[in-house]
């Protein structure tokens, strides 16, 4: 390996910026963990039962719930909270990613020029940004995925890489920078199908690579390569796999339109991608990887489950983020037929995949298997990183 | 290599959200938050000093009491103090930058 600089960890942040940092993760930690109880204790105690004496039943789905619950002061404070450390999450790392811009964009050139691990970038100026990334920050990142603001410019990719170690900050060892859904993927599909052999695989939207590096990790004899629309984030995600010495392929192109070959790769997976896209996009998406997929190969996204998966309440809380964190097309991602859209785009019924997958970090290991053999471990629930569910099938 | 010094934006484009019926209470509620924020900042920081201070043997509190920033320090305090304002107001300033902006 060659000492060049790792961007992954090379921004010093000052004394106060790390206090600021600290303060936003456990911030952050008590909204989702007490505040969140108390919203549950109220609505279970109050809001539910108010409701069911006046309407003689229980709410039917999450906007039912959201009606009761909008103007109840918990709710109004939880969201106020929320939202406000979701904008001071990326506000936490900002100065230090501006004053440290030209090393960070000098580092990720030196690692690009060394290339050390022999992955690749290709850039393509070109390529069309949708609108689900152009229209509205996403997250509330401002400037989004794709914003440039000098020649080789890493910035939104270190502002998400290190705005991300602040948003799971508070919740302790088990949350690594290196991308906890695709180690759960990766890890559950090679002892589920030992006889598996995925020579290439292809990771949607991987923004700087988090979730992309485990499946080499797991499949060090596998190709793997990524696409995202954001230059910052594939500039970014190429010299941090280069410097930890993980050879990744980055590709900057639009999952509507990859351009990759027929039968092509034996994984096609994403994480956190689809409810970002509109159901259309969605739709042409999904065709997009029936057409690479070589036959036998399997396509595997992880994302937040579907509203028939989760109970109302939890549906309610789901949402908030269709509603607040700047992803309009959360809720009809979450709304949708997953057999009828994943048949639409030309896989078998009987072939079609959801699964819940534990997370790999934090479950215990023969939970793990057993879970991967098919054994009830998969049943449970949804909620904090506990459980990845999935979407897919083989071809 | 470019030298350019480059300002991130503070505001995420798309509406602000508020939650409730008067949305000053969304911008006091991000103020406080703000506050709180670098209150318990300048907490982790007596902290660091006081324990530096006090695993080199070197604090006493009289000289804490009588300590008086010379003029060069003073400047340096004003301009931490305006840019502390700046980040915790920064709400009230949005409305106008989006307008501006669009
Ligand atoms: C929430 S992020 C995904 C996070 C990432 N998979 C991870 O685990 O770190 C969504 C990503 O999808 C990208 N994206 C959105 N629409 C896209 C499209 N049509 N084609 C390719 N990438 C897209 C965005 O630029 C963004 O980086």
């Amino acid at each position: 390996m060659s000492n060049i600089r790792n961007v992954g960890d090379l921004l010093e942040h000052a004394h106060d910026e790390r206090s600021r940092q600290s303060f936003v993760s456990a911030f952050r930690k008590r909204i989702l963990m007490d505040v969140a109880d108390d919203m549950k204790v109220i609505y279970d105690k109050k809001v539910e039962p108010k409701f069911i004496k006046k309407h003689g039943r229980k709410p039917k789905d999450a906007r039912e719930v959201r009606a009761a619950m909008r103007h109840e002061p918990v709710y109004e404070g939880w969201s106020a909270m929320r939202y406000n450390a979701q904008i001071m999450t990326w506000w936490s790392v900002q100065p230090a990613v501006e004053r440290q811009l030209n090393e960070l964009i000098q580092a990720a050139r030196d690692a690009t020029e060394a290339n050390p691990a022999g992955g690749s970038l290709e850039l393509d100026p070109n390529v069309v940004i949708p609108r689900e990334v152009t229209d509205l920050d996403v997250h509330h990142m401002p400037g989004c995925f794709h914003t440039e603001y000098v020649e080789d410019d890493v910035a939104q990719g270190a502002v998400y890489h290190y705005g991300t170690q602040v948003f799971y900050g508070g919740f302790g060892k088990d949350v690594k920078p290196k991308g906890d859904v695709a180690a759960s993927i990766a890890n559950y599909l090679k002892l589920a199908r030992p006889d598996f052999k995925p020579e290439r695989i292809l990771d949607l939207g991987c923004t700087a690579g988090a979730n992309t590096f485990p499946y080499k990790e797991v499949y060090p004899d596998a190709e793997v390569h990524g696409i995202d629309v954001g230059a910052p984030m594939l500039r970014f995600g190429h010299a941090w796999a280069e410097a930890e010495g993980i050879p990744m392929h980055y590709h900057q192109r639009n999952a509507e339109t990859p351009g990759f070959p027929d039968n092509h790769f034996d994984i096609i997976t994403s994480s956190f991608f689809f409810h970002e896209l509109s159901v259309p996009a969605t739709k042409k998406v999904l065709k997009e990887c029936y057409r690479m997929l070589k036959p036998g190969g399997i396509m595997l996204h992880m994302e937040l489950p579907p509203t028939s998966h989760t109970d109302t309440y939890y549906n309610f809380v789901l949402d908030w983020d269709g509603f607040y964190n700047n992803e309009p097309h959360y809720q009809k991602f979450r709304n949708l037929d997953f057999l009828k859209t994943i048949q639409g785009a030309g896989f078998e019924k009987d072939k079609i995949e959801l699964i819940r997958i534990p997370n790999y970090g934090s479950t215990p290991r023969e939970e793990f298997e057993a879970g991967a053999r098919g054994e009830e471990a998969l049943k449970r629930e949804h909620g904090l990183g506990r459980v990845w569910f999935t979407f897919g099938g083989w071809k | 290599m470019s030298e350019k010094s480059v300002h991130l934006p503070l505001r995420s484009k798309g509406k602000r959200a508020t939650f409730y019926k008067d949305p000053a209470v969304d911008q006091l509620f991000a103020i406080i938050t703000m506050l709180t924020q670098e209150l318990s900042v300048a907490f982790d920081r007596i902290e660091t000093v006081e324990r530096i201070l006090d695993k080199n043997g070197v604090i006493s509190r009289a000289d804490i009491e009588a300590y008086k920033p010379d003029e060069q320090e003073e400047t340096e305090r004003t301009q931490r103090r305006d840019e502390y304002i700046g980040r915790i107001f920064n709400i009230l300033r949005q409305e106008a930058e989006a307008l501006l902006d669009s």
